[in-house]
């Protein structure tokens, strides 16, 4: 079983940490529970006090909400594809740290359904989405996908469990992961759906969004699991194989450069017409966004020369390319967001009121200067929330389940 | 505070929509014509709308010019919605409203408006902003004990009225100054200084006044062959022409825009053509000169219709038959003056036989030339007169000047040449010290190419073609005491005199006007309302002038009040039905003055009007009137009212071959507005070209300040009116100075910087508009925003208070000024 | 059944926003809320030209919702929020069943036609005007022209269409031939704004 692969002395060390950093579990379950009730405050007064208090706008209607929906349905599959592909394909895995990448999807799962509903105006009609579904309405796929996907995910980790204990059979785990391994897939795709559905938004339109998206999940997933698997091996929680790390880091590289090459060819095609697209690349490459395209390049280049040379592949520089390729997925996600809303289909001048776009009091052309969109410190409260909501669905998972390999036992 | 009146029309399903349209029938076929719209029966409840909702016919008291008829629906006792009122069939062309009109409720319930009657703090300055909440009774008192101080030490000149031409109202208004009920009778008792407006007089002091020249009906514009738009905004200043301007173009006839800047009249245009501000009066002489030189004028017309064959004499005054021995003779009383009629034929030379004689005797009287008469003299026809006398406008002369190519000059000349054109012009030729001459040298030139008169020609946009039922004479009890110019008011308070007459100014009242905001040359007249003793503005809205008072009298607005405008720009006579009680503490101009009156044993000035209805019916329902069979009862049952003076078609105005009736543009005796004792310069005859005071291209001042001032009518302003109204300032938040790409790029200004314009007279600190819609050398600032709109200063500070004594007219573009970057902060 | 539809002469309009204003008016729109609002094609600000090598130009082209046949709002509502009302081809709003996901607005490519209530709504007159069966708006929720469906069910014409002073808009059922803007559409040449997005709008623009 790959999960008892932990080698024995390690093991040993790792649990005698064990006890000492207990208390360090139960700070984490109290600091990140602060984080998230302080963001449930500050999402109250975004209700009561109203959205006006965001940067959000009717031309830039999408934010800092949508942008950490998309990036944490990302983060969510990554996890859940890095432990259901060895089982699914019963190949070997990437050491004990199967059950603790499913807790990170459903962690980040739940910190995405929490990132669509603080961007909602009417949370109490959420009810609504059962009762008048449009199933027509790829927001509407997305939300029955992330659903059965966050169910599927405690399931999965259920199996697991049970398998562990023998209660539930190796072929039914393999079953359960390849139903996982598809609804993470879908997941994915109909996420990128929302965007890439709307003829609107010339970025978001392009076939191409499903399968990248995929990529980058799979990105940030690798990356968001070595960061977690390191972090939980530094701290005792458990026993990991360094080799098992340098695997999963050449898996990122290699899905970096999946998602490298998406990204190469989806500029190109957006780039060699000449044409409306254009106007999409030079926004991109030299325009408002390039901070987050450069961001975005040039920390999966570095992320991929760190897990490609043999000689970098130290724990702290994998570490560090673990959280390029997260950075880097995040530089993607903004620029998809904001990128989206960047270009004005019709770009005319009107009259600007407060609620047209964020920076009304010039003309268009000065609305659109620099980023059309950018934060209010409430945003970042509340998205810091709900960060902090997926750290204690975390933690807590880690307290409260048994996610330690069994061999640890 | 919303939401209760409402239900969620949202909730309407299919069965109820079908069940809806089915109560009308054929619905989608009459949803495009407006037809299924029920009429109007004032005061009632409407029978499909709520029942608590009651219509009435109201209309817009601002002064454009338009008067919209409007539809004002009243719910739960507040005014809710504003709407055009229905035209019937024939007339619809002339339904109108606008933005402003839309935002009336908002004008209404503003909190700008005074609420009620207001005392300077003892103590503090004028113009301070501190006030003090006062009773009726105390600011009454306070009025009657000033005036009453006045008229002992100064008589009744000592109290001046300074009005302008927001309201025309029979009751409250104060046409020509003080033309009302409320300000005629009080004024006319008592002898009072009437301080009057001074906007547009060069227009109205030449052409309408002097000439008695006017534009045919709007909707005769698609008969004409040409439209230029000359000097003109018909898309915001008198945007209800515009459809006919639309309906000409659609039928192929090209529209030429003249104008420094690039308006939506421009972009609609076949041809723009910029032209620097003031300088068109060269432009008008070099094309009379190309036409005459080519013989390009319809001399049929000139013989036929103009001046032009009669002859001149040495003192300028034409040659006249009694000259000859023949005996005037008199034809009748003028209505008007009372005074008869004597005609005295004008003496022309008929080429026929080549003697001098009688206009009515001639067969073929000539245009040109010198001619000898019988008493052995030569004399010039006045033609020939007016074109020696503009040698100098050649083409090439006019392009230096205007700006204008001389190609450009020639063509245009040849297209007025063509006839039928139509002038969409108006302010834009009037607003400069000198602009008067314009409209001299506009009509030389339409008599040159017989543009007025016939179908399809206008020499002017007429923007109130319409004729209204009025008998002017119950609004005089005796006589003005003296008439000057609102804008002489700091040379009256410095010599105490106006022409013979004493003016000691004690009291100045203002209405109808907003003075400190409107007219020119802002910073002396601040300085001289500082000087006045006494200070009383009855507005609507606490306006710039109101900062200024030592007492302010709420007024209530249009809706609130009965009232008459005897204005007439649609055939249908423009009666306010009052919709709501005057809001807040505030009182009628005519309830204000009954009250002012009675506080100095004055009352029987007002005793034959117990109630409104009662002096409106002396208007309409006069001896002189009567027989027209328009009652009050009918006005004021909210009904649409055709004036009975109005024809069933268009206004053409009229043209004959007597005298009276031909087209002027020679003044035989030029007479100033207003005679204060001035001399008259002689070229004051004839067309003549006289550079702006300050803004002209050669200006050695230009080294100084080089760019030259607009500042013309927008589409979200009534002047001051509506500077406040939050949804036009939604559409328009803050004042702009537009300036061209190139000026600004020198001066190092971008889209969007503040910039502060300045010259000798005062700033003003607002956001820029760069543009390539205004020529470079030109700055334009929209008229309209009040004093706390700007960031500092105030757009008028930069205006002049110099005017012409023939005609003191306001020159509000009349201007110099530099613009620079604005380093300060904004808030 | 009905297609409505409006058809805005380009070489009338003078841009006065009074269609903006009548329709702020009728439908009781919030400060700050435009249903329509003129667009200037022309230079970077409004009732500015362009300037190519000194000629200038401009149009205007007044844009609400163009209620178009092929909508993308409606398509995407996860709750049938919007809707194309089969009766008369009108996209409608149901205020009490949006959700607020803001969903129609990214997809709606005519940038700014709809419109989120960001706060509560707020009225700068004391109470409410215009039409006393125009639906009350909510806070958080997306609205936009309806086409004035509380008064094409009472057979009137939307508020817009009531009077433009330059007669430049033009009204009724695009399937009738005898409409006024089925007579326009068919006798001017027309554009529709963003034709290459596919949405078929109801609003034509009469070049
Ligand atoms: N919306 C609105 N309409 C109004 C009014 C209002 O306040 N608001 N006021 C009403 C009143 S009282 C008046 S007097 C009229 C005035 O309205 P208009 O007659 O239209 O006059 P302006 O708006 O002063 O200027 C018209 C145009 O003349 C141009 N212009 C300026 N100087 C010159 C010049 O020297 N030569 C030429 N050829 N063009 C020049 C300006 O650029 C402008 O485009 O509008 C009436 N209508
Ligand atoms: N810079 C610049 N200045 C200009 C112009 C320009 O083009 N540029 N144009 C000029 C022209 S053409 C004109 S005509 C003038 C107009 O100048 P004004 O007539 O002074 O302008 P308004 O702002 O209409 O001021 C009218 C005031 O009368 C009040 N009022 C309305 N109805 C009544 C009533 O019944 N009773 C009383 N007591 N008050 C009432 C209104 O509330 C308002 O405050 O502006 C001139 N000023
Ligand atoms: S401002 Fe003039 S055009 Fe507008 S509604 Fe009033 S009267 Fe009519
Ligand atoms: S009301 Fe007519 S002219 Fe004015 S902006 Fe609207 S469509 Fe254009
Ligand atoms: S214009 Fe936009 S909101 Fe209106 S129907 Fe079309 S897609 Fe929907
Ligand atoms: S915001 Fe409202 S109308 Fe728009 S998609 Fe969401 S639920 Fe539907
Ligand atoms: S149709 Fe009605 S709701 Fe739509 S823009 Fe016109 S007035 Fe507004
Ligand atoms: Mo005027």
């Amino acid at each position: 079983m790959d999960d008892l692969d932990a080698p024995v002395g390690a093991r040993g060390a790792a649990g005698a940490r064990a006890a000492a950093k207990g208390r360090g579990l139960n700070v984490a379950i109290g600091a990140s529970a602060v984080v998230a009730a302080i963001g449930v405050a500050l999402w109250a007064a975004q209700m009561s006090g109203g959205m006006v208090q965001t940067a959000m706008r009717n031309l830039d209607s999408w934010g800092l909400y949508i942008t950490m929906f998309m990036f944490f349905v990302g983060l969510s599959a990554g996890g859940l594809i890095i432990s259901s592909v060895p089982k699914a394909f019963g190949i070997k895995g990437f050491g004990g740290i199967s059950k603790v990448a499913v807790m990170t999807s459903i962690a980040a799962t739940v910190g995405a359904i929490g990132f669509v509903v603080v961007d909602m105006g009417q949370p109490l009609r959420v009810w609504e989405l059962f009762v008048y579904s449009n199933l027509g309405s790829p927001l509407m796929w997305d939300i029955i996908v992330l659903m059965v996907y966050l169910i599927l995910s405690c399931v999965y980790l259920w199996a697991q469990i049970a398998a562990e204990k023998g209660k539930v059979s190796h072929t039914a785990l393999r079953v359960i992961s390849v139903v996982a391994l598809v609804c993470a897939v879908t997941v994915h795709s109909v996420t990128a759906w929302i965007f890439g559905l709307q003829q609107s938004h010339e970025m978001w339109h392009t076939a191409l969004l499903a399968p990248w998206f995929v990529s980058s999940a799979l990105v940030c997933g690798t990356g968001l699991v070595i960061c977690a698997a390191v972090a939980l091996r530094a701290a005792g929680y458990l026993a990991w194989n360094q080799a098992d790390l340098v695997k999963l880091a050449k898996l990122l590289a290699a899905f970096l450069l999946v998602d490298l090459y998406f990204f190469g060819c989806d500029l190109l095609t957006e780039g060699f017409p000449a044409a409306s697209g254009a106007e999409i690349v030079a926004m991109l490459v030299s325009g408002p966004l390039a901070p987050f395209f450069w961001g975005e390049v040039v920390l999966s280049v570095l992320a991929v020369v760190i897990c490609v040379v043999p000689r970098l592949r130290t724990t702290p520089l994998m570490v560090v390319a673990g959280l390029f390729a997260i950075a880097a997925i995040f530089c993607k996600r903004v620029q998809l967001l904001v990128g989206g809303f960047q270009v004005a289909n019709i770009d005319w001048p009107a009259v600007l009121t407060p609620y047209t776009v964020t920076d009304w009091q010039g003309n268009m052309a000065q609305a659109y200067q620099g980023l059309v969109y950018w934060p209010t410190p409430l945003e970042l409260g509340i998205a810091l929330g709900v960060v902090g909501l997926s750290f204690l669905i975390f933690f807590l998972g880690l307290k409260l389940l048994p996610l330690k390999p069994a061999g640890d036992k | 505070m919303t939401g209760n009146t409402h239900q969620a029309s949202a909730q309407l399903t299919r069965r109820s929509f079908l069940k809806a349209t089915g109560a009308v029938a054929g619905v989608t076929a009459l949803a495009g014509t407006g037809a299924t719209l029920a009429g109007v029966a004032a005061g009632e409840a409407h029978a499909e709308a709520s029942a608590a909702e009651q219509y009435f016919h109201s209309g817009c008291r601002g002064n454009c010019g338009s008067k919209c008829h409007q539809k004002v629906t009243v719910r739960d006792g507040k005014v809710v919605k504003v709407s055009a009122m229905e035209y019937p069939e024939g007339d619809e062309g002339w339904r109108r409203l606008c933005v402003k009109g839309q935002t009336q409720p908002q004008r209404q319930y503003d909190p700008d408006r005074v609420q009620y009657p207001m005392k300077r703090v003892d103590g503090t300055e004028r113009g301070a902003g501190q006030w003090e909440r006062i009773s009726w009774d105390e600011a009454i008192g306070l009025i009657a004990q000033n005036m009453g101080a006045a008229l002992q030490s100064g008589g009744g000149t000592s109290i001046g009225f300074m009005s302008s031409y927001a309201s025309y109202g029979v009751l409250n208004g104060a046409t020509g100054g003080y033309m009302s009920f409320a300000y005629g009778r009080f004024i006319t008792a008592v002898g009072c200084t009437v301080l009057g407006a001074c906007s547009d007089y060069a227009q109205m002091h030449v052409q309408m006044l002097g000439f008695g020249q006017n534009g045919n009906s709007a909707d005769d514009v698609v008969n004409s062959k040409t439209m230029i738009c000359w000097g003109g905004r018909p898309d915001e200043s008198d945007v209800h022409i515009w459809h006919y301007v639309c309906d000409a173009r659609e039928k192929g006839i090209p529209l030429i825009t003249i104008d420094p800047q690039y308006s939506a009249t421009a972009a609609h245009s076949d041809r723009y053509i910029p032209i620097r501000p003031g300088t068109d009066g060269a432009l008008m002489l070099a094309m009379i000169n190309h036409i005459a030189a080519n013989q390009l004028e319809n001399v049929d017309y000139m013989r036929a219709y103009t001046q032009a064959p009669f002859l001149v004499k040495e003192d300028g005054t034409f040659l006249r038959m009694s000259a000859f021995g023949v005996e005037p003779i008199e034809a009748g009383i003028n209505p008007m003056t009372g005074m008869p009629i004597v005609l005295d034929s004008p003496a022309v030379f008929d080429e026929a036989d080549g003697t001098v004689k009688a206009l009515e005797a001639a067969q073929q009287p000539a245009i040109l030339g010198t001619h000898a008469a019988a008493d052995g003299a030569s004399y010039k026809t006045c033609y020939q007169e007016c074109l020696d006398h503009i040698t100098e406008y050649t083409a090439a002369r006019a392009a230096e000047i205007t700006g204008v190519p001389e190609e450009t000059v020639v063509e245009l000349a040849e297209i007025y040449a063509q006839g039928g054109i139509w002038n969409l012009g108006y302010q834009g030729l009037g607003h400069h010290v000198n602009s008067h001459h314009n409209y001299k040298n506009m009509a030389l030139l339409c008599a040159q190419t017989a543009n007025y008169g016939l179908p399809g020609t206008a020499i002017c946009r007429n923007t109130s073609p319409f004729t209204g039922v009025s008998n002017y004479m119950p609004y005089m009890y005796g006589r003005v005491g003296a008439n000057v110019p609102s804008m002489a008011l700091p040379d009256v308070l410095e010599t105490k005199i106006w022409g013979e007459t004493p003016v000691d100014l004690q009291v100045l009242w203002v209405m109808n006007g907003n003075p400190l905001c409107c007219e020119s040359g802002r910073t002396e007249l601040i300085e001289a309302f500082k000087k006045v003793p006494f200070v009383v503005v009855a507005d609507v809205s606490m306006t710039d002038t109101a900062m200024y008072a030592d007492v302010v009298l709420p007024v209530p607005h249009v809706f609130e009040v009965e009232d008459y405008d005897s204005g007439c720009p649609t055939p249908y006579l423009m009666y306010h039905q009052k919709c709501v009680d005057p809001l807040y503490e505030s009182k009628s101009d005519i309830d204000i003055m009954r009250l002012v009156a009675a506080a100095l044993q004055m009352d029987a000035i007002y005793a034959d009007g117990p109630t409104d209805g009662d002096f409106i019916k002396q208007i309409v329902e006069a001896e002189t009137t009567a027989p027209l069979g328009v009652t009050y009862e009918k006005l004021a049952s909210g009904e649409m009212v055709r004036s009975p003076l109005s024809p069933a078609s268009h206004v053409e105005m009229k043209i004959g071959s007597a005298e009276g009736e031909r087209l002027k543009f020679y003044m035989e005796a030029p007479t100033p507005r207003i005679v204060s004792g001035q001399e008259v310069a002689d070229y004051e005859k004839r067309p003549y070209f006289m550079p702006a005071n300050e803004a002209y291209w050669e200006n050695p001042l230009r080294s100084q300040y080089p760019l030259m001032g607009c500042s013309e009518h927008t589409k979200y302003h009534v002047h001051s009116q509506t500077a406040f109204t939050p949804w036009l300032r939604e559409l328009e938040p803050e004042p702009v100075l537009k300036i061209n790409s190139q000026d600004a790029a020198e001066r190092g200004i971008a889209q969007g910087d503040y910039v502060r314009a300045f010259n000798d007279r005062g700033d003003v600190v607002l956001k820029a508009l760069v543009t390539d819609g205004i020529m470079q050398g030109v700055i334009g600032i929209p008229h309209g925003f009040r004093e706390d709109q700007y960031v500092s200063g105030h757009a008028q500070n930069l205006t002049s208070r110099v005017m012409n004594d023939f005609c003191y007219n306001n020159a509000y573009y009349d201007f110099l000024c530099e613009v620079e970057r604005y380093e300060g902060s904004v808030e | 059944m009905a297609r409505y539809g409006m058809a805005i002469d380009t070489k009338r309009c003078v841009g006065c926003n009074a269609c903006t204003l009548a329709c702020k008016q009728a439908n009781n729109v919030p400060d700050g809320v435009m249903w329509s609002r003129v667009l200037t094609d022309g230079g970077d600000m409004p009732d500015t030209p362009a300037s190519d090598g000194g000629n200038l130009s401009m149009r205007y082209f007044p844009m609400g919702c163009q209620h178009c046949e092929n909508p993308a709002c409606v398509k995407v509502c996860p709750v049938g929020a919007t809707y194309k009302d089969p009766e008369t081809g009108v996209v409608r709003q149901d205020y009490d069943k949006c959700i607020g996901c803001r969903m129609c607005m990214s997809a709606c490519p005519y940038s700014g036609v709809r419109s989120f209530n960001w706060d509560e709504p707020q009225y700068c007159l004391g109470h409410d005007v215009g039409d006393a069966d125009a639906p009350a708006h909510q806070k958080h929720v997306v609205e936009k022209c309806t086409f004035c469906y509380q008064r094409i069910s009472k057979g009137e014409v939307p508020s817009c269409m009531d009077l433009c002073p330059a007669r430049a808009r033009f009204w009724g059922d695009l399937d009738d031939p005898n409409s006024e803007v089925a007579k326009k559409v068919a006798s001017r040449q027309y554009t529709h704004l963003l034709e290459e997005k596919g949405t078929k709008p109801s609003v034509y623009y009469l070049v």
